[in-house]
């Protein structure tokens, strides 16, 4: 019993809705990925208590030295992804095909470029793009997504036999990078975050910043556009990032976090406009066992 | 790239999808300029403590320019996981209540009505009382022994009055020489 | 809480809410705790989930009866004798750890020859004055002024010995004619609560108000810590003797001592008898020529000087006994009953009311509300208009007639100021101020601040002893002005309640400047050179600022040894010890004796203890561990209490029978107001009322009705008083479901509507078919939802030690009323 407004006719809902065919469409490859041979050798991975260990200690567990690819696999991949996103994203068809062109081409290795953004080598990522005069913003978004069936594979290897994630920091347990969306469950209003690069999903506070961990609610706010009660953004007015969050009936488990992360884009607007941010999605958190520091590693851009 | 309001929020889905893209992955994009301000409202969410029984359950109160809307259990408290029962779910109403006390009243001797009154007026009538009364009735002595104690002021409450308050109250009573100090724990 | 102090050495719940899951046995008697602490059951069904086996003892079948496994029904008031006889089944077939009683209790001390028992009564009994000389109970000594002892427990005198011979009269079938029960059920509880006395086995207990809401209610809880004692329990996870209290902060209020006879941290209040702070010391303070007792509250001399200098500041010097003369000093019994005979008798002119609603709370409605007529004034503060703050235009008086001037203070909700409060398991939690008080309500502490300055101010140029108002150490960062939106600092009131050092000092090798907070209790000095308004609190708020208030943590994670503790969540006292007398949950060697759920244990290699905060850091078997008793030791025998030593089965003052078990009919040593001031005190006759009363609540309520009745959700659910009986009854009176019935006392009567289920069942007694009805006490005639107040009907009788009423048994008749309309 509380005065919580239901929305009726919700804009947003309607939006999302719309990113239905999508949305199934990249579920579907996701789930054709699984059945493939990912990975010829398989990251790191400790016995349980050391994984338990590692994670107390704010370590995330996914070491990507060592691992190793099968290169036919990964070009496939990424060939069709490139003809799923052209299906989907009419507007950008071209520039789609540029990088599947220089795919073809072989002016880039996919297996090679996939191991740059494993390694979360950025400046590489940034050279290929320069070198091939690709569309920065759609190769990023690609390149996350290429990576995403891998590294998602890593996620659900290495979290195995963890039923309760001890994990406090600011930053995904698998992967290191930020999370991309919040869920609220309606039912009890647990926040789950999901990571957008590997699918890993941890339990976190509400009441605190997902990225400088600060708990002060004077300088902690939630922003939701008018009637739009069960979409909103947390912002952080002392480091100044922000987090998607949806409030859902859905549970966890059968949420559909692509579909709602890239459907609640006008949330990452009122961001923007109010002046809050979030690093580029290739950035990842530097191990740093010390102190509360966030040390990103950001990709820098070059307005036109 | 122009997008309406209208049209960003109600957007035709995927089509449109291709040219937010431009909005991740970047850190600062000058395109989001482009698009109106999205009227937007600005919440607080902070923690409290029930105050109902003692179980002490975690509830996060959500605010808006001044006002309380929602009340919900806060799902980080170990004690309640975010779970209420009737009184906690109720608390709202507690707060956002027209029988709300919002004005000291005033009740004259013989009196059927309540009158309303300041602050001021009221401090300084009931010091006035106190210190009658106190005076009256304050026992330097019982016995040949120091007692310096008043019996003819009483002073019970509060079981959910916080700790500070509680403090104070104690602190205060004593030093008024009141002995007759008591409250719900005794019954 | 009396009888944890006098068991223990401190009262207080021993675990905490979330350690139920570690239980193996729950026994909920004197609780309704499905109904009144609903969340907290979570951890009860998780328990139960992990195959712990709830047992529930209650006059009626409630939601909590319903939800454990074992059921057994007891007639009201005869808690003693109940377990009384599952204490005579442990000792009888050894079912007890022998170890933890051995080495821990004071089973094995000897008492003094002057000690014996007979038909009722214990030695050293003055029946004028209806009080024991309790010298009569003490320890036969030894040279050294230590307590002889027996470790073969054999001997005639020895605690043990005693007790089995106390405890033998309370066989199974004695038991179920004074209780009632079923007597294949019980023999059930019996066997199965005494099977936590295996060293990896644990019970705990939970209670509430219906054990406490008795002229034996101390006595009531001092039979579950022996039981508890002896099954080696207490200091345990998932064990203890847990009280689980109904207010949010009444656990705070207890602590701050808003009592007469406590001060701030369990101190005492003075009494005429300490006209020095060197009296006030010797008197209170315990001794011990036992160097293995750590004998905590020897450190007495420095919580009160420390408690004086908080209060008095500068002005308290060694000189002047830091103003300890300007403390009130007691001379007699001022609790409540107390309180409003004293009222009634038109000598209490002044009232002040924080939250409290006492005509609907307390006892013998009628003669208080009555008494209330007398004042000259009344100041209640409250957030909603209580019933209590228009007493003078209740039905049936003519206002005309009361002169009481009454000024009704708008308070703020919990949500409209910042402060921390105490849950029964001692967490200290700090919550935050989300919205301004609405209207001009303002926060209790700005109302005191207030009241202080404003009397200060009266007392500037004139009065009568003004100096323990003008003296006192007020500052809290708002200024001498009162202004409206100027709060005092909560911060600094909780700094002062921490304390802090009053010049540069050393302590402990540590170097400290003045203003420092103070880091914990073991810190606090008795040369005035501290202040600490809570000894108790002392480690709550350790720091300057506000990064090191430890009530504010919010941190998830939980200890090493994994038993839902979360040390960093908030803070509990004492010094964030979250199992308290966890000492004796390892053997003398510092191993735990369940290491699967392991509370503390001793780490040879760090010499130091892992896991909760120990109850003291010395190495193990270096101190005993019951460090708050003077001699280390848990008290199976309590020779402090006013009532007996031993607990031991008496009726309510109004019984339907007599006393089965001797011939002393009540507790000898309860105060017979109904002798003392008989007008309103009026005593029940059986004849006339033949109905066991009993009151209770229900969940959509709470207590006296104030932040209840006037919330529409919650009248809604439950909009009128009823009165509950059992089928059997209802017949007999002709009465159905629904019905306008009237309930009535020697001391007043009520009307309600009839709710007639199965859920109360006739006792048979000792030859004898007894009713029992329950009526719910949160109704009074203000507010959306109104109804009679069940306290109409109970009476000016308290516990012996702790005088707390006896709401829980009375004597009534139950009648139709006008043919059962409304």
């Amino acid at each position: 019993m509380n005065n919580q407004r239901i929305n009726s006719s919700s804009e947003m809902d309607g939006n999302i809705d719309k990113l239905n065919p999508f949305a199934s469409d990249l579920k579907e490859f996701f789930e054709s990925c699984k059945t493939l041979p990912l990975f010829k050798k398989l990251p790191l991975r400790d016995e349980l208590e050391v994984r338990k260990q590692r994670l107390s200690g704010g370590r995330y567990l996914f070491r990507p030295c060592g691992i190793g690819l099968h290169p036919n696999e990964s070009n496939k991949i990424a060939l069709e992804l490139l003809e799923l996103l052209k299906k989907h994203l009419c507007d950008r068809k071209d520039e789609l095909s540029a990088i599947a062109d220089a795919m073809i081409q072989e002016k880039i290795i996919a297996n090679d470029f996939l191991l740059q953004i494993i390694k979360n080598e950025g400046n590489q990522i940034r050279k290929v793009i320069r070198d091939n005069n690709l569309a920065e913003d759609i190769f990023t978004f690609f390149a996350i997504y290429f990576a995403r069936p891998f590294r998602q594979f890593a996620s659900e290897y290495l979290l195995e036999g963890l039923d309760k994630l001890n994990w406090f920091s600011g930053y995904c347990p698998v992967c290191g990078h930020w999370p991309g969306l919040g869920h609220i469950n309606s039912e009890g209003g647990q926040r789950t975050l999901w990571c957008l690069s590997c699918n890993s999903k941890w339990n976190f506070k509400r009441t605190q910043c997902a990225f400088c961990l600060n708990e002060d609610h004077q300088t902690l706010q939630i922003l939701n556009p008018e009637n739009e009660e069960s979409y909103r953004i947390q912002i952080c007015k002392k480091c100044k990032r922000y987090l998607k969050e949806v409030r859902s009936i859905i549970e966890v488990k059968n949420f559909p976090f692509d579909k709602y992360y890239l459907g609640t884009l006008p949330l990452d607007v009122i961001a923007e406009q109010k002046g809050y941010f979030q690093e580029s999605m290739l950035t990842v958190r530097y191990e740093n066992s010390e102190g509360n520091e966030l040390l990103m590693y950001r990709q820098k851009v070059e307005f036109d | 790239m122009k997008i309406s309001r209208r049209g960003f929020l109600g957007a035709a889905g995927a089509s449109t999808l291709g040219g937010a893209i431009t909005l991740i992955g970047l850190p600062k994009t000058a395109k989001a300029a482009s698009v109106p301000e999205i009227k937007t409202v600005e919440t607080t969410e902070s923690t409290t403590i029930c105050p109902y029984c003692g179980v002490g359950c975690g509830l996060i109160v959500s605010t808006r320019e001044g006002k309380v809307i929602n009340i919900e259990g806060d799902p980080d408290h170990p004690i309640n996981e975010g779970s209420l029962c009737s009184k906690g779910m109720a608390l709202f109403q507690v707060a956002v209540n027209e029988r709300r006390l919002q004005k000291v009243k005033y009740r004259a001797p013989g009196s059927s009505e309540w009158e309303e009154k300041s602050w001021d007026w009221t401090l300084s009538e009931i010091a006035k009382r106190v210190k009658k009364t106190r005076d009256a009735t304050f026992l330097k002595k019982e016995d040949d022994k120091i007692v310096n104690r008043t019996n003819g002021i009483a002073c019970m409450g509060g079981a959910s009055l916080d700790n500070e308050e509680c403090y104070l109250l104690s602190k205060f009573a004593r030093s008024v020489g009141i002995t007759y100090l008591e409250h719900q724990a005794r019954i | 809480m009396a009888s944890l102090a006098a068991t223990f050495g401190r009262g207080a719940m021993t675990n905490h809410w979330i350690d139920m899951i570690n239980t193996d046995v729950a026994m909920v008697m004197g609780s309704n705790m499905v109904e009144n602490h609903p969340i907290a059951s979570k951890w009860l069904m998780r328990a139960k989930e992990r195959g712990a086996v709830i047992i529930n003892v209650d006059p009626r079948y409630t939601r909590t009866s319903s939800f454990a496994d074992i059921y057994c029904k007891l007639r009201s008031g005869t808690d003693i004798a109940f377990v009384n006889g599952i204490i005579n089944y442990a000792l009888q077939n050894g079912l007890i750890n022998k170890d933890y009683v051995l080495n821990y209790t004071n089973a094995s001390f000897l008492i003094s020859e002057k000690y014996s028992f007979h038909d009722g009564l214990f030695s050293g009994y003055d029946p004028g004055k209806r009080a024991y000389d309790k010298t009569n109970w003490a320890y036969d000594l030894d040279g050294t002024g230590n307590a002889k002892r027996d470790l073969t427990l054999q001997h005639p005198r020895c605690v043990y010995q005693l007790m089995k011979k106390h405890f033998e009269r309370y066989d199974i079938d004695t038991v179920c004619k004074i209780t009632g029960s079923p007597r294949a059920i019980y023999e059930k509880v019996c066997r199965t609560f005494t099977s936590t006395w295996a060293p990896n086995r644990v019970a705990t207990w939970l209670y509430a108000m219906g054990t406490t809401q008795h002229t034996h209610g101390t006595q009531n809880i001092r039979t579950y810590a022996i039981l508890q004692l002896l099954m080696g329990n207490v200091g345990l996870a998932g064990g203890g003797i847990n009280a689980m209290r109904g207010e949010s902060n009444v656990q705070g209020s207890t602590d701050m001592a808003l009592l007469f006879h406590l001060l701030p941290g369990y101190l005492a209040s003075p009494t005429k008898a300490e006209q020095s702070l060197e009296e006030y010391k010797t008197h209170f303070t315990p001794k011990t020529n036992d160097p293995k007792s750590a004998n905590w509250w020897s450190n007495y001399p420095k919580y009160i000087v420390s408690l004086l200098k908080a209060w008095y500041g500068d002005k308290a010097t060694s000189e002047n006994d830091f103003c300890f003369n300007y403390i009130p000093k007691r001379s007699a019994d001022y609790s409540h009953i107390s309180l409003f005979e004293t009222m009634y008798e038109g000598k209490l002119k002044g009232l002040f009311l924080f939250g409290q609603n006492p005509v609907v709370g307390g006892p013998n409605s009628n003669k208080e509300r009555s008494a209330l007529e007398k004042l000259d004034w009344m100041v209640a503060v409250d957030i909603f208009e209580t019933d209590t703050s228009v007493f003078w235009k209740r039905p049936g008086v003519n206002p005309a007639d009361i002169q009481t001037e009454v000024f009704l203070l708008p308070a703020c909700s919990s949500v409209e100021k910042e402060g921390s409060v105490s849950n029964s398991g001692r967490w200290a939690q700090w919550r935050y101020k989300a919205v301004e008080p609405v209207g001009e309500s303002a926060s209790d502490l700005w109302i005191i601040d207030a009241l202080h300055k404003s009397i200060k101010k009266e007392y500037a140029t004139s009065g009568v002893f003004p100096e323990p108002i003008v003296n006192l150490n007020w500052n809290y960062g708002n200024g001498e002005e009162i202004y409206p939106h100027r709060e005092p600092d909560v911060h600094m009131v909780a700094k002062e309640i921490n304390g802090y050092f009053l010049e540069d000092k050393v302590v402990n090798d540590k170097q400290f400047k003045k203003g420092d907070q103070v880091p914990s209790f073991a810190f606090l000095q008795n040369d005035g050179s501290t202040c600490s308004g809570n000894w108790l609190y002392c480690n709550a708020y350790p720091g300057p600022e506000k990064e090191n208030n430890n009530m504010a943590r919010r941190i998830k994670e939980d200890a090493i040894n994994g038993i839902g503790l979360y040390p960093q969540w908030a803070w509990a006292w004492p010094v964030n010890r979250r199992i308290i007398y966890n000492r004796a949950s390892c053997d003398i060697t510092g191993k735990p004796f369940d290491p699967k759920r392991w509370v503390v244990r001793w780490n040879e290699t760090t010499g130091k203890w892992e896991g909760d905060v120990p109850d003291g850091p010395w190495p193990p078997a270096d101190k005993y561990p019951f460090i708050m008793k003077p001699d280390g030791h848990a008290w199976l025998f309590a020779a402090n209490l006013n009532d007996g030593p031993l607990p031991e089965h008496y009726e309510p003052l109004e019984s339907p029978v007599d006393n089965f078990m001797s011939s002393q009919q009540n507790n000898p040593a309860i105060k017979l107001w109904h002798k003392v001031n008989p007008e309103g005190n009026a005593i029940g006759d059986v004849k006339k009322f033949p109905i066991i009363g009993t009151t209770y609540r229900v969940s959509e309520h709470w207590q006296a009705g104030a932040m209840s009745r006037n919330i529409p959700w919650l009248a809604e659910l439950v909009p009128d008083v009823f009165v509950e009986l059992g089928t059997d009854l209802a017949k007999q009176k002709n009465i159905e479901n629904g019905n306008r019935v009237v309930i009535e006392t020697a001391r007043g009567s009520m009307e309600a509507y009839a709710l007639v289920t199965r859920r109360f069942e006739p006792f048979q007694l000792n030859g004898s078919v007894v009713h029992e009805v329950g009526i719910i006490w949160h109704f009074g005639y203000n507010g959306l939802a109104r109804g009679d107040s069940a306290n109409l009907l109970t009476s000016h009788i308290g516990d012996a030690n702790t005088m707390i009423p006896e709401y829980k048994a009375f004597l009534c008749d139950v009648y139709k009323k006008n043919g059962g309309v409304a």
